[in-house]
């Protein structure tokens, strides 16, 4: 590689680097000034997202200037210990590069979307951090070369997706739904975790380039299934798809600009993105490559049938978009890498616009309908009205409770776990009770409630007042 | 007496002489300012102490002793990698609590008090004289008591009971067997000095037979309960509730059992630790569960954050008994992450509580609208707990992570899962306390003032460093030097003991 392609390569690397200083820069101005302008939060977070535009447009350029071949950037160790270290590694390739481009692109379009939508909004300065944030996280993500920093990307984008979920805090349906994205996220992304991990036992590095050279010399003795299974359960997260895809549709609760850029366009591509570059490893396992056909395939044929049922617009297309997903996975299942790559960005593109149309769905509608002269033919219900009544009824009946996917796994984790934690603590509370001669009295658990994660009752509460203790209230707010 | 002696000296002595001064002070108002200078002057002193040893003696031990010993007890005090960071950050947590405590909570007593545990608990980190740790180590626990007595909280009293009986009463024990060793076998000791750190590690006396194997056991109980590991965890929850904040973060925040686990434990000891540490990983995972699950069903955010805090101990508890540089490495960063997130997760908790007068998550709910920066730093403070990346958090969970996984693989997927709990606990109490609307239940709506400067300055302080730790956490890891040194001698024991294959272990530990 060519010291001035290698320059490039490097230029290239900083494109998450801009988002983070973006942030850093807007957090400052609030420590600073109690509420910066709109004007200057908009001029930061465009500046920033044009620098890292450019980055990546460098880095395009110097893969394309170095005949097509991959760029594999090593900027040494983050931190060391002993014989283990965190290495910086970047892949500038074609999948990296046009993903990351497209998502350059479209952050930079929902950042100026935004300024006019989210104008005078509460929530105008969190926004932008957010998505400064998620852009930095998402960057990072793309042009990772190894498994741990598409890790540190991985954890950005999730916590920022759960934070704009919950973007209208002010309601409780956004604040449920952004618990429980962020449940799906942190089950699953120990996959992701133990999968990196796994692969620094097995291999001594995470890198791709490095992975896919060991595997290609000696794959023999490799744990592929066991990794790649875990990679799946990653993706099957952050991409929603089944069984733990109950989430995306909630998700909807945020703004629509941030619907848009990370359901419809980016962050719910994230799994596939893994799977695309965990190719090589999948490749020694078609017990992997089954999985992903099987999984992929369910998801889609699940997300179509509850998509048909779905009363709004925004619902119908986030099973539109969790089908296609699902398409994308059976690509990769099937080895067709670089078709998933493509089908990845073309839907992306299409989605994100659908989505930032929503809004306007029914205006769009009206429009289509006057200029037909008529209204379209729904070819889907039609077909299905040729079914057996009983089978229709059957999988009206699975489509509207969306398979009961969710309902089933809130009874088999959740609630076990909710109920153990209530004994638990109600036995060592007694415990305690009775070590100060107190009896067992227990005034702060409801036994009866049913638990729930999201949803918490105070059936016999103490009124505040009576609650508050002399030593540590003060009344007044003044502290 | 040498400039170092002085200085190290100067870390412990400064705030037990302030807390004499402010103890003094005829108002309030004079003993909180009296306070909060002692505690900006001792934070530069150990902050002097920091630069001196990572500068000049890179990180390695600086040893300063005055002689003569009487009746073997001299005044021996160091300053190594662990005990360099951990001096600030003591001295830190100190000014932050005292800074973020309610001014009608700090009375000239409470001031005083916890001027008191800061000095003694600096103490125990420079002290390399047994005697003279135990000392420290039981007065730290005293002004919490004292100030648990005076509030009659009966419920805390009986918690602390727990603590004070689990942690103090062996390590005197310790103390006295140490004592009766020197007696029973005054031959092997020379120069007698039967309470000294090294001079115990030089002489090996301790490393074999039944007396040693039941001073290891003292050690280690003293040092379990200080942490508050399962079953011995049953103060930290009513104390978290219903202590005095600043006086019970001051007490617990420094990692202390750690801390004497890697500085006594495991140097004096090193072939029953072989032995021992590896029943010690269970321990530490159903400690990190307990701590985890028991935390999704507590309703109060102040109960709740003592269970977080018992399973992080947890996570300290495994990375410790993984016994190798990475996992002991990871639980090293690990402590000191905890003690920045728990400073800055009890300050917003404590601004909650004295704004609204509950803890009662049923009873909130919506702060976010007038409270924005607390909420904020709620979440940050959340975030860096788990090991978002960019905080110290990632990089100690990583090499917690990575140096388990080689040996004990079900343990890593076990304490990832838990990680993943204490993340959605941590979130759903920020949603409950801080989103939605407010709670049904109030009397009244809540007003709720953000936090005032000097807390927001506090919390950007500790923000600061665990973002700092996590973008440059190369010169953090120089603390690990003397454990990594002491584990080369696990190692190297270990391998001793392997080679006749058909040794049960009992046979080590005898």
């Amino acid at each position: 590689m060519s010291p001035v392609l290698l320059t490039l390569g490097k230029l290239a690397t900083l494109a998450p680097a801009w988002p983070a200083l973006g942030v850093l820069l807007l957090s400052l101005l609030v420590l600073w000034r109690e509420k910066p302008t709109e004007r200057s939060i908009v001029l930061i977070s465009q500046a920033a997202l044009w620098l890292s535009l450019l980055s990546v447009l460098l880095g395009v350029g110097a893969f394309f200037a170095g005949g097509m071949v991959p760029l594999d950037i090593r900027l040494g160790h983050f931190y060391q210990a002993d014989d283990y270290g965190f290495e910086l590694l970047f892949l500038l390739d074609g999948t990296s590069l046009s993903v990351a481009l497209l998502a350059s692109v479209l952050l930079l379009a929902t950042s100026r979307f935004s300024v006019h939508y989210l104008h005078r909004e509460p929530g105008f300065l969190r926004f932008f951090l957010l998505m400064l944030t998620f852009g930095g996280g998402m960057l990072l993500l793309l042009l990772s070369g190894s498994y741990d920093l598409l890790f540190a990307g991985w954890e950005v984008v999730g916590l920022t997706s759960v934070l704009l979920v919950s973007f209208f805090h002010e309601r409780t349906g956004p604040i449920r739904a952004s618990l429980r994205v962020l449940v799906t996220y942190r089950i699953c992304d120990i996959g992701l975790l133990l999968g990196a991990v796994s692969l620094h036992l097995a291999l001594h590095t995470t890198g791709f380039v490095d992975i896919h050279h060991h595997l290609q010399d000696h794959a023999e003795g490799f744990p592929a299934t066991a990794i790649g299974l875990l990679l799946l359960f990653a993706a099957m997260g952050k991409s929603a798809l089944f069984p733990v895809g109950g989430w995306l549709p909630r998700a909807m609760e945020g703004p629509t600009a941030s619907s848009a850029v990370f359901y419809g366009g980016l962050s719910v591509h994230a799994g596939v993105y893994l799977l695309i570059r965990s190719g090589p490893i999948f490749a020694h396992s078609p017990w992997v490559q089954l999985a992903l056909v099987l999984i992929g395939g369910i998801s889609a044929l699940m997300a179509t049938l509850s998509g048909q049922v779905s009363a709004d617009a925004k619902t119908s297309l986030v099973y539109a978009t969790i089908s296609q997903v699902g398409l994308m996975v059976v690509l990769c299942g099937l080895g067709f890498y670089r078709l998933a790559t493509l089908h990845l960005v073309s839907h992306a593109l299409l989605r994100y616009y659908q989505f930032l149309r929503t809004p306007s769905v029914l205006q769009d509608t009206l429009q289509r309908r006057s200029a037909l002269g008529m209204t379209q033919p729904d070819e889907v219900a039609r077909r299905f009205d040729n079914l057996p009544s009983e089978l229709r009824r059957f999988i009206y009946r699975l489509a509207v409770e969306r398979f009961e996917v969710e309902a089933a796994l809130d009874s088999w984790f959740t609630r076990p776990v909710l109920r153990a934690a209530r004994v638990l603590s109600n036995l060592e509370r007694r415990f305690l009770l009775r070590l100060t001669g107190h009896g067992t009295e227990d005034s702060s658990s409801s036994p009866g409630a049913e638990p729930s994660l999201v949803s918490e009752a105070a059936p016999h509460l103490p009124t505040p007042a009576a609650q508050a203790k002399p030593s540590d209230a003060h009344p007044g707010g003044q502290p | 007496m040498s400039f170092d002696l002085l200085l190290i000296s100067l870390v412990w002595t400064l705030p037990l002489a302030g807390a004499l001064v402010a103890r003094l002070c005829p108002s309030a108002r004079s003993a909180r300012w009296t306070a909060l200078a002692t505690a900006v002057l001792t934070f530069l002193v150990t902050f002097v102490v920091f630069l001196r040893d990572s500068s000049e003696h890179a990180f390695e031990r600086t040893n300063t002793i005055l002689a003569p010993s009487v009746l073997g007890v001299h005044y021996h005090v160091a300053v190594d990698g662990l005990s360099a960071v951990l001096l600030p950050l003591t001295a830190g947590v100190g000014l932050a609590s005292l800074l973020s405590a309610p001014k009608a909570a700090l009375t000239a007593q409470s001031a005083s008090r916890a001027l008191f545990a800061q000095g003694t608990i600096l103490g125990v980190l420079v002290s390399m004289d047994m005697l003279l740790l135990a000392l420290f180590w039981t007065l730290s626990l005293v002004p919490l008591r004292l100030e648990l007595a005076r509030q009659r909280s009966k419920l805390a009293l009986t918690a602390f009971n727990i603590v004070l009986l689990g942690s103090a009463v062996p390590m005197l024990l310790f103390v006295i067997g140490l004592g009766v060793l020197d007696v029973l076998q005054p031959h092997l000791a020379s120069p007698r000095l039967p309470f000294d750190l090294l001079a115990l590690d030089a002489s090996g006396i301790l490393s074999h037979g039944l007396f040693g194997q039941v001073l290891a056991g003292l050690l280690l109980v003293a040092a379990l309960a200080r942490m508050g590991c399962f079953p011995l965890h049953l103060w930290i929850a009513p104390l978290a509730e219903s202590g005095p904040a600043h006086l019970a973060l001051v007490s617990f925040a420094t990692p202390m059992g750690l801390y004497v686990m890697s500085r006594a434990l495991v140097p004096l000891f090193p072939s029953w630790c072989v032995v021992v540490m590896p029943y010690l990983l269970p321990l530490g995972l159903v400690t990190a569960a307990y701590g985890a699950i028991l935390a999704l069903a507590q309703h109060d955010l102040r109960r709740m954050l003592g269970y977080f805090w018992v399973s992080q101990q947890g996570f300290l508890l495994v990375g410790m008994a993984g016994l190798n540089a990475q996992s002991v490495g990871g639980a090293l960063l690990h402590a000191i992450t905890s003690v920045l997130v728990r400073t800055g997760l009890l300050l917003i908790s404590g601004a909650v509580v004295a704004r609204t007068g509950t803890s009662d998550m049923r009873l909130l709910g919506g702060l976010v609208g007038q409270a924005p920066r607390m909420t904020t730093g709620f979440i940050l403070f959340s975030a860096a707990a788990v090991g978002f990346p960019g905080t110290l958090g990632f990089v100690s969970e990583d090499l917690l992570v990575q140096g388990l996984l080689r040996s004990h693989g079900l343990v890593v997927l076990t304490l990832l899962i838990i990680a993943a709990l204490n993340g959605i606990l941590l979130y759903r109490a920020f949603t409950r306390t801080f989103l939605g609307p407010p709670s049904p239940h109030q009397d009244s709506p809540h007003t709720v003032p953000d936090l005032l400067t000097r807390e927001r300055w506090v919390g950007v302080v500790l923000v600061g460093a665990l973002l700092l730790g996590g973008f440059v956490p190369a010169p953090l890891l120089a603390i690990r030097q003397g454990v990594v040194r002491s584990l080369h001698q696990l190692e190297s024991i270990t391998a001793r003991d392997a080679t006749p294959a058909t040794d049960p272990p009992s046979h080590h530990a005898n």
